[in-house]
This record gives structure tokens, sequence and C-alpha cells, in this order.
């Protein structure tokens, strides 16, 4: 389980500063040289941009959202300031530069939005208090019903409904797990999923949905009834958070390392992405 | 332009180059005789300027709408919340409303659009069937692609887009 680094924030942010600072700063030099009449190559200076356009890159590359342009500055800081041309590299061309890149790392953060993910890890935030939650609650479920809940999952995400809902329906034909409970009305809503997604354009169909009393082991607030589409939605996110949830804390450690990969997919669900 | 049943559609930018080298030609053929006495080749080429997005966009209107019945037959309809990562390569169906439309001049729109459960982009590689405009209701039908092929969040690569009445 992953959890936030104090230090990888600081190195972001010290990151962050280095892109104004090496490509002006290089600029600054080639002008205090050129003040000072001191022979100096300006490639040497020019040096700072071209650094300034990998750590931008960079920057750019390790955020959810690839912001294809500032990724892409390194090829025109090595054409602009390393490959020799027919036009000579100055102090302005450094000053217009370093200015591309400010701007372009401004619009990285402010369209691009955070490198780190919203939560953490799966070690902390609203999932991992509900996967804690679900646990104490639960208390026990056999591991055979947390695997077919992760497998579940996986189908799922992977947008394979048929097969999401012949395993719902194979766990509910099971003798012994025709008792209503939250986990079979889960398995339920799953089950019913596919003849919703068949029957389209239509989605909003009857679907099952908790009762009261399950409301608190469920992770979105059940929508007023007035809804009936909204009400599905939200029924079938819930069923599929529950299932993530049963598996996350009741599975084998195999199956959970299985189902952890999709922990993006519940944090969608969860509306926290 | 209908050819067949597939309507062509040429891209504003098409038109433009056409008018801009039409221009052109015509300028330097009344200054230059070495140019008049070639405008018997340059005339056809500046035509098929006009000619290949036409048959460029006929061919690939004709290839997509030759897709549209199998996505039709195949694809799931889902909110824009459960579209991820893991169903790159699936056919989905998709309803929302349109709230952005960017490079339609160009024959390759791309549309935002959203659902109550999120929005998506929606990538289109031709012309579509109808005019799209923002705040028309839609169903898209398409396959899930990565943004950027190999890396960037899932959006659609539309074959079918098409108003529909709520």
């Amino acid at each position: 389980m992953e959890l936030p680094s104090y230090h990888n924030k600081n190195t972001r942010l010290l990151l962050e500063f280095a892109v104004p600072i090496l490509s002006f700063g290089g600029a600054a030099v080639a002008i205090l040289a050129d003040l000072l009449k001191i022979p100096l190559d300006i490639h040497y200076p020019a040096f700072g941009c071209v650094a300034a356009s990998v750590i931008l890159a960079y920057l750019a590359w390790i955020r959810p959202r690839k912001d294809i342009v500032a990724i892409s500055t390194p090829i025109y800081a090595i054409l602009f300031f390393l490959i020799p041309a027919e036009f000579s590299v100055g102090v302005i061309l450094m000053l217009l530069y370093a200015a591309s890149l400010t701007i372009l790392l401004i619009r990285l953060k402010r369209r691009f939005g955070s490198a780190s993910p919203v939560s953490g890890g799966i070690g902390e935030g609203p999932l991992f208090d509900y996967m804690t939650r679900t646990g104490e609650a639960m208390e026990s479920v056999p591991s055979d019903t947390a695997a077919d809940a992760g497998r579940i999952v996986i189908r799922f995400a992977h947008g394979e409904y048929e097969m999401a809902a012949a395993l719902a329906r194979k766990y509910l034909q099971e003798p012994g797990n025709d008792v209503h409970n939250v986990l079979t009305t889960a398995f339920g809503i799953i089950a019913d999923h596919d003849a919703q997604c068949r029957s389209a354009p239509a989605l909003a169909c009857k679907t099952r949905h908790f009762s009261p009393d399950t409301y608190p082991l469920l992770f979105h607030p059940a929508p007023d009834g007035s809804d009936t589409e909204q009400e599905s939605a939200v029924a079938l996110d819930n069923a599929l958070l529950l299932l993530y949830a049963v598996a996350m804390v009741f599975a084998s450690e195999e199956q959970k390392e299985q189902v952890r990969s999709f922990h993006p997919f519940a944090e969608k669900l969860a509306g926290l992405k | 332009m209908k050819i067949g049943n597939i309507n062509v559609k040429i891209s504003v930018l098409a038109i433009a180059v056409f008018i801009v080298f039409t221009i052109l030609l015509l300028i330097t053929s009344i200054y230059s005789p070495e140019v008049r006495s070639n405008l018997i080749w340059l005339i056809p080429c500046l035509f098929m300027l006009l000619v290949i997005p036409i048959v460029l966009n006929y061919m690939s209107r004709s290839q997509y709408a030759d897709l549209t019945p199998q996505y039709e037959a195949e694809a799931k309809t889902v909110r824009v919340k459960l579209v991820n990562e893991n169903m790159v390569g699936k056919p989905v169906r998709i309803e929302g409303v349109v709230e952005r439309v960017y490079f339609q001049f160009l024959n390759r729109p791309q549309y935002l659009i959203a659902d109550r459960s999120g929005a998506i982009s929606v990538k289109m590689f031709t012309s579509p069937e109808e005019d799209v405009k923002v705040n028309d209701v839609v169903e898209v039908l398409g396959q899930v692609i990565r943004r950027y092929i190999v890396t960037g969040d899932p959006v659609i690569n539309c074959v079918s887009i098409k108003k529909i009445k709520r």
C-alpha cells in the first residue's frame, strides 16, 4: 500500500521551480557574460533551457493526463539550442524560450491538474475508510464469496457484463446464497445489469435496490426515489463498490492482489477520480 | 455532396488551400509566361487539391458506414463513468449531451460528451453523418481507445454519432 510521500511532493515542487530558474538563469548568465565581456559560448548557458525543457517534459509525463505539448519541449530545445542551424542562438531566443516554458508550466498546472492522484493510495482516503467499515460491519464473509465478488469486479471493469452477470447468477443459484442480505442484493444488481445493457438505448429499467436498513453499508447515499435512472445508476455503483470492498477485505492474498489493480476503477465509481 | 448513399463533406481547410493556390496560380500566370505554358497540367493539379480530400472522405465515410451495423449489434450501452482503461478495444454505446466540439473544420471532429455520471472525449477520424452541435443529445457508437494510442486516459474512437430525441 502506497502512502503519500512528502519527499516526492517536495521534489516535484523543486522541479517546478527549476523550470523558470534554469531557463531564465541560463539567459541571465548569457546576459552577464555579455555585459562583463567574458568570452562564453552561448551554447553553455543554453543548456539551462534544455534542462528546463527536460524537467517540464518529466512533470508532464508523470501526470495522469498527459500534456503532449509540454512532453515534446525537449525536441524543440535540442533543435533550437544544440543542433547547429542557420540562425544564431542569442539571448532574445533564450528569453522567449524561457517565457514559453514558464507559460507551459503554468498551463500544465492549471489544465492538467496535480501529478498525484486524488487519494494517496489504497491505504488512505474515503475508499479505504469504506473498506475498513465494510470489513468491520460484515465480520466474516467466506473467501469463496469474496473471490466471486473480486472476479465480478474484474469482469465488470473489463466491460464483460455478460460474464459478470453469469458469475453473479451462479452465486445466487448456489444453495445457501438465497438469503436476502446486502451482498445478495449487490450480486442481484450485477446479474440484472447485463439485461439492461442489451435493451439499448434505455438504461433506466427496473432494478433491484438496497433496502434502507443496508444503507450504512453502502458507499454512496441513496438518492431520493423520484429519479429512477439515477437511483439505478447509484445502486449499480454501490453494488460494485461493495463487492470490491468485500474482495479486498475477505479474499485470499492472491485474489486481493488481482483486485487491487482495479483500484483506479473503484476510485472512479466512488467519484474520487 | 452525395456519392451513392454516402454524404461526402469537404473540410473548410481543403477549400481554403484550394482558394489560396488558385489565387497564386492566377497571379503567377498573369506575370509569368513560363507558368502560362504549364497551365495544362497545373490546372488539373489544382483540382486534385479538391478531388483528393473528397475521395479520402468518401472512402473513410463508406468504411465507417459499413462498420456501423456491426457496432450497433455488438456495442454495450454504458454510462460514461464505467468507461475505464480496462475496456480498451471494447465497442460501446453512450448517450449524452454534447458539451464541446473541436476541430470540426478539419473533418476530424472531437466532442466532449457528458451524461449524468461524467464526461468523455469522443474522437472521430472522419466527418459525421449529420452536423452535431453543442447541447445536442446524441448516441455515440465507438471503441474505447487510449488518448495517445499507448498512453493517456480512455476516450472513444467514434464510428457513428447520431442526434436522438429525448
